[in-house]
């Protein structure tokens, strides 16, 4: 069971982005979050899974030295998230032995394996990172609008493959979106994001889309 | 492509190889000295009748390997250095003041005093060389790596479970290879022209031994006599050398970054 307690992030600019999130995801739940842009929803991922550091709190889940972390984040842009000067073969290699039985599951054709990163499309690429993400065998995984960039088709598509996966695997899932139906539609519970961030004093606190409500 | 590579490399090592065929001690003729060139001595004869070709081949040999092995460890240097300020900000802070401080020296000045101290010769050279030849690449390199470290796979790299040293060795190397290949090509000429001109001050490689610096700068003194071909032919021998090494070193890169998307994927 993954418990995230008091969990506090301050930016550089002595700015707090959000204060004491408490959640608790069991192994084989699925949980959304929601929230308006640049509320630090995507920090709030990157904190949890071990890229950022947090400023206060507690997470149930440590990372052992030179080993894959047990909550993996799926990232929203693919095409960043791949080196790409590899072929799909070493991307998915960084993360363990291949598994042709879960390429199949995702229904990557093993003839990608030798192409580059630029030689897939948005979606192609998208499931090479949820395979390289499965491929660590992750006790959780936390999905950063991981279907944004594609059209609703692709989106079923990709989230049907998952959740067959997940539902097996017994892994907890965490959906960042701003989606409410794709939300309502796969989550047992949805988290409104807003009630841990500060009102606004004064200073407006943008992402770089400049939305903020 | 196969060919713009293949063949300065071939006539760059031909001259190379054929230096080591001529015997170390180029015979003294006084009944020819001062000869213009000619078809019996291309290059023509200095003051005491020795052949100018080969003894501008001789110094070609000294000198390329002296550039050779300087620009390759001044780029490992500065390989080197750029990985270890990636480390952490403490050791970034390191190499930056390092840096900074081989810079604000006048190259030449430390140079000679480096060479000087380890009094001189082929390891003085060298060594002076290499220390004073590295803060340019470092900065290129350190750049280029600050940039590396903040893009996403790199950072989820770390999150796989992968240490520094696998996280250097597969995702900077190949994207600081071009870098290196540039700066190894800009230090090797750079470094046989400081070798010249340390040599030519009196403070390098000792005066019996055969150099293009050392060539060149005896010749300053019969230039005024109007033996043009003393110091013509070897420079432009050197320049022809440094054309070749060039030509290949832009063919081999351009070879390495090549579109390999349609090339066989064999495992490995």
């Amino acid at each position: 069971m993954l418990e995230i307690t008091n969990l506090s992030f301050t930016l550089p600019n002595q700015q707090t982005l959000f204060r004491n999130v408490s959640l608790t995801l069991h192994e084989g739940e699925i949980v959304g979050i929601s929230g308006a842009s640049g509320l630090g929803k995507t920090t709030f991922a990157k904190v949890v899974t071990g890229y950022l550091p947090a400023e206060s709190g507690e997470i149930n889940c440590k990372r052992l030295k030179n080993t894959p972390h047990p909550i993996q984040l799926i990232w929203q842009h693919p095409e960043q998230a791949v080196n790409p000067k590899w072929r799909i073969r070493k991307v998915l290699e960084e993360a363990g032995p291949i598994d042709k039985k879960l390429l199949e599951e995702l229904q990557i054709p093993l003839e990608w394996l030798q192409r580059y990163p630029h030689q897939l499309s948005g979606g192609q690429l998208q499931r090479i990172c949820i395979a390289r993400c499965l491929l660590t065998n992750p006790t959780y995984i936390i999905a950063d609008e991981m279907t944004t960039m594609l059209d609703p088709i692709a989106q079923v598509e990709i989230w049907h493959l998952i959740m067959n996966h997940i539902k097996e695997k017994k892994i907890g899932l965490l959906i960042i979106s701003h989606d409410h139906l794709l939300l309502d539609n796969l989550c047992e519970n949805i988290i409104d994001f807003t009630q841990y961030v500060k009102p606004l004093d004064g200073n407006y606190r943008n992402n770089h889309e400049g939305v903020r409500t | 492509m196969k060919k713009n590579m293949i063949i300065p490399l071939f006539l760059f090592i031909a001259v190379y190889i054929l230096s080591f065929l001529i015997k170390d001690t180029i015979s003294v003729d006084l009944a020819n000295k001062n000869q213009a060139p000619s078809l019996s001595h291309l290059y023509g004869t200095d003051w005491l009748g020795r052949d100018m070709l080969l003894r501008t081949l001789k110094g070609i040999q000294l000198s390329i390997t002296l550039g050779m092995v300087t620009a390759l460890l001044s780029t490992s240097l500065g390989l080197l250095l750029s990985i270890l300020a990636t480390v952490n900000s403490y050791m970034d802070k390191m190499v930056s003041w390092l840096i900074d401080l081989f810079l604000s020296l006048p190259h030449l000045v430390t140079f000679i005093l480096i060479s000087f101290v380890l009094g001189g010769g082929f390891k003085g050279v060298v060594i002076g060389l290499m220390l004073t030849h590295w803060p340019a690449i470092t900065r290129v390199l350190r750049a280029e790596l600050l940039q590396l470290q903040t893009m996403p796979y790199v950072q989820i790299s770390k999150q796989l479970g992968k240490g520094f040293w696998w996280r250097a060795r597969y995702h900077f190397l190949p994207h600081l290879f071009p870098q290196l290949m540039v700066g190894f090509t800009l230090i090797f000429p750079h470094a046989i022209l400081h070798e010249a001109s340390i040599t030519f001050l009196g403070f390098g490689l000792s005066a019996e031994q055969p150099a293009i610096g050392i060539i060149l700068s005896e010749s300053m003194q019969y230039l005024s006599s109007g033996m043009w071909w003393l110091a013509f032919f070897p420079g432009l021998t050197l320049l022809m050398m440094m054309l070749l090494f060039q030509r290949f070193t832009n063919a081999f890169k351009h070879h390495l970054e090549r579109d390999r998307s349609y090339e066989h994927y064999t495992n490995g």
